[in-house]
């Protein structure tokens, strides 16, 4: 399960996914919520420390995955605007010239 | 406590050392991959909690491996060492070197990671997914330019192959949708639709106005506004067709119907020429001057001021009496009495301006009237045309009634002079008798008006064959040739209601509308209510004889 958030948990992706800031079933979520459960059973010897240690890291790395997500959510959010206002910016200035050419050559 | 500046190094595209610094503090300083490890190293190679940093009791600084933690110093294996300037210490991938301490720090350390996991390693632990849409492949300037290549393609170039070849010029203006549709502005007018989508006809040169050659290959009859060529050249040597003529705004479009043109020189003639004899005028409500009526004698043609009633006359030639014609109890006819009405003779021509021309036949001969009876001492009818027609037509009947019977017809004849052919001696007893009872009977009797001589004027013309000559016609058709008037347009209303004709016994008697009357449904550019809007060119043609 760990190991799994380990390899599986994805920061960005396809456009989708860099849109929504969304991981579906995310490993680490979902590693982080089975610890808890896990908790209850392991209580002898080093186990509950061990699995403090552990729910306490994954914790801190599903915040940090969250806030990575969420920044990429929102830098996709504004380039995505980039992607639509320099093309039709550069088209614009290009119909301009069009226009101007063509108003002058059939006058 | 410790104070430390914390310098975290990594490396740009180009390989060179990016420095970014933040300050940590603490008791002790804890150096793993764990998370409440202050200096935090993210690899699998660094254990959760691998040295620790701490101040000896003399004050010095020293760093200390946990237990089987491996710490690389300076090249040697060692647990713990001391940290001066210059220390190179390596845990895992990550080299820590002792850097100067700036003022306020106890000690500065530079965090690098040198010696990463390869690339495919990588890829298998971290799985690195695309952050950024650039990582995408997606490029701003690439589809910026390739969009703007389109439209200069698309909109620019294309447009303007056909005037670089009249072949490719003709192929695509067949197509459904033209290379230069882009850059027409809108629908071309009713008739240059003809036109299509072949510019050059009217767009002859690149980067140059439609001039007016353009114009008159194709509208060779347009006259010219004033008569005299050097006046007109100097009055309208700025003026395009395309001034007044502006195309590409639909079917309405190309006429401009605004009035100011036509005020900017009416309104001040004597500016613009001095010679001017025509009366300044700024809009029909206000200040249009009286009509004037064109009056034609056969010789001259004048413009007469409808106040001088005196001079208006038609002197048509004809003879007809509107009152006789329109009596509401009617008019006599071999049908009966007839109640005519306007309609009856005056039809509106196709075009809606006009009237269509009359004709004996189709108009005068309704109800069996004027029929051109002659009836003594034979009957007949005479043909509506020439004066030698009608008397052949006569001697036609005289012929025959001679040849029919000759021993009691030709009594009333000469004798025969000599033993001349006795069929000469027939026709010439015929021509006698046509040339004496036609003139009884068709054109006059004791003063009287007959048939022919009831609508024409007439005199004597001295020829054996045709004796009477009969005036010819002079009917205006344009009082006003200077305006355009629709009578299609007007049919809501009773002719009589402009033309005071009911009580009109002959034919000189003008009876057009004066200004006023024009003025009671009529108002000028700024109409007001209840009235119909009238610019310059509801009435009148800036090109003579344009319609």
């Amino acid at each position: 399960m760990v190991l799994r958030a380990r390899h599986e948990t994805r920061i960005g992706g396809n456009i989708f996914q860099q849109l929504s800031g969304h991981q579906h079933h995310c490993p680490t979520t979902f590693a982080t919520r089975q610890i808890q459960n896990l908790g209850k059973k392991y209580i002898n010897g080093d186990h509950p420390k061990l699995m403090r240690d552990l729910y306490s890291v994954l914790l801190h790395k599903e915040k940090l995955v969250l806030k990575a997500r969420y920044s990429i959510m929102l830098k996709a959010r504004l380039d995505g605007w980039l992607y639509l206002h320099v093309p039709l910016s550069i088209a614009l200035l290009a119909a301009l010239i069009a226009h101007i050419v063509a108003v002058f050559f059939y006058w | 406590m410790i104070s430390c500046l914390l310098i975290q190094v990594s490396r740009n595209p180009q390989g060179l050392p990016v420095r970014k610094e933040s300050t940590i503090s603490g008791e002790s300083i804890q150096i793993g991959r764990s998370a409440p490890c202050k200096i935090n190293l993210l690899d699998h190679r660094v254990h959760l909690l691998h040295a620790t940093i701490k101040r000896s009791e003399d004050g010095t600084l020293y760093i200390e491996g946990e237990k089987d933690a491996t710490l690389n110093i300076n090249g040697f294996i060692e647990h713990s060492a001391a940290l001066s300037p210059g220390t190179h210490v390596e845990i895992g991938p990550y080299l820590i070197v002792v850097e100067p301490a700036p003022d306020g720090h106890d000690i500065a350390l530079s965090v690098e990671m040198t010696q990463p996991l390869p690339e495919q390693d990588m890829a298998k632990t971290c799985r690195a997914a695309p952050v950024t849409l650039a990582n995408l492949g997606l490029s701003k300037r690439k589809l910026g330019f390739g969009l703007a290549a389109c439209i200069i393609f698309i909109f620019l170039l294309l447009p303007m192959l056909p005037s670089i070849s009249s072949a490719l010029d003709k192929w695509q203006a067949t197509l459904p949708v033209t290379l230069t549709d882009s850059w027409s502005p809108g629908p071309l007018a009713g008739g240059h639709r003809v036109i299509g989508a072949k510019c050059s006809t009217c767009h002859q040169r690149p980067f140059q106005p439609v001039s007016d050659d353009a114009c008159s290959a194709c509208h060779k009859q347009v006259a010219k506004h004033l008569a005299k060529k050097d006046l007109h050249a100097s009055i309208f040597k700025k003026v395009r067709c395309t001034s007044c003529h502006l195309d590409h705004i639909g079917r309405a479009g190309l006429i401009l119907h605004d009035s100011s043109g036509c005020v900017s020189c009416h309104g001040d003639l004597k500016r613009k020429n001095p010679n001017a004899t025509r009366a300044n005028t700024h809009d029909f409500g206000s200040d249009h001057p009286p009509f004037h009526i064109t009056v034609q004698d056969g010789k001259n043609i004048t413009r007469v001021p409808q106040a001088e009633k005196g001079k208006l006359v038609e002197k048509s030639q004809l003879k007809y009496s509107h009152q006789v014609h329109l009596d509401k109890k009617g008019v006599s006819s071999p049908l009966g009495r007839t109640v005519m009405v306007c309609q009856d003779c005056h039809k509106i021509d196709e075009a809606g301006t006009h009237f269509a021309p009359m004709t004996l036949r189709e108009t005068c001969q309704q109800s069996r009237c004027h029929t051109l009876y002659f009836t003594e001492p034979v009957e007949g009818k005479a043909p509506h045309g020439s004066e030698r027609e009608a008397m052949d037509k006569v001697r036609e009947f005289y012929t025959k009634r001679l040849t029919d019977s000759p021993a009691k017809n030709m009594a009333g004849c000469a004798p025969a002079s000599g033993a001349g052919n006795a069929a000469k001696h027939t026709l010439e007893c015929a021509n006698n008798l046509a040339r004496k009872y036609a003139a009884t009977t068709l054109f006059k009797e004791k003063g009287e008006d007959l048939e022919c001589g009831v609508c024409h004027e007439f005199e004597p013309s001295g020829d054996n064959q045709a004796p009477w000559k009969v005036a010819p016609l002079q009917i205006t058709r344009d009082w006003q040739p200077g305006a355009v008037f629709a009578h299609s347009k007007h049919d809501t209303i009773n002719c009589t209601e402009c033309h005071d004709k009911l009580n009109s016994k002959v034919s000189a008697d003008i009876a057009m509308p004066t200004i006023e009357k024009c003025r009671e449904c009529h108002d000028g550019s700024k109409s007001a209510k209840g009235k119909i809007r009238s610019t310059c060119d509801s009435c009148h043609r800036f090109h003579p004889g344009a319609k």
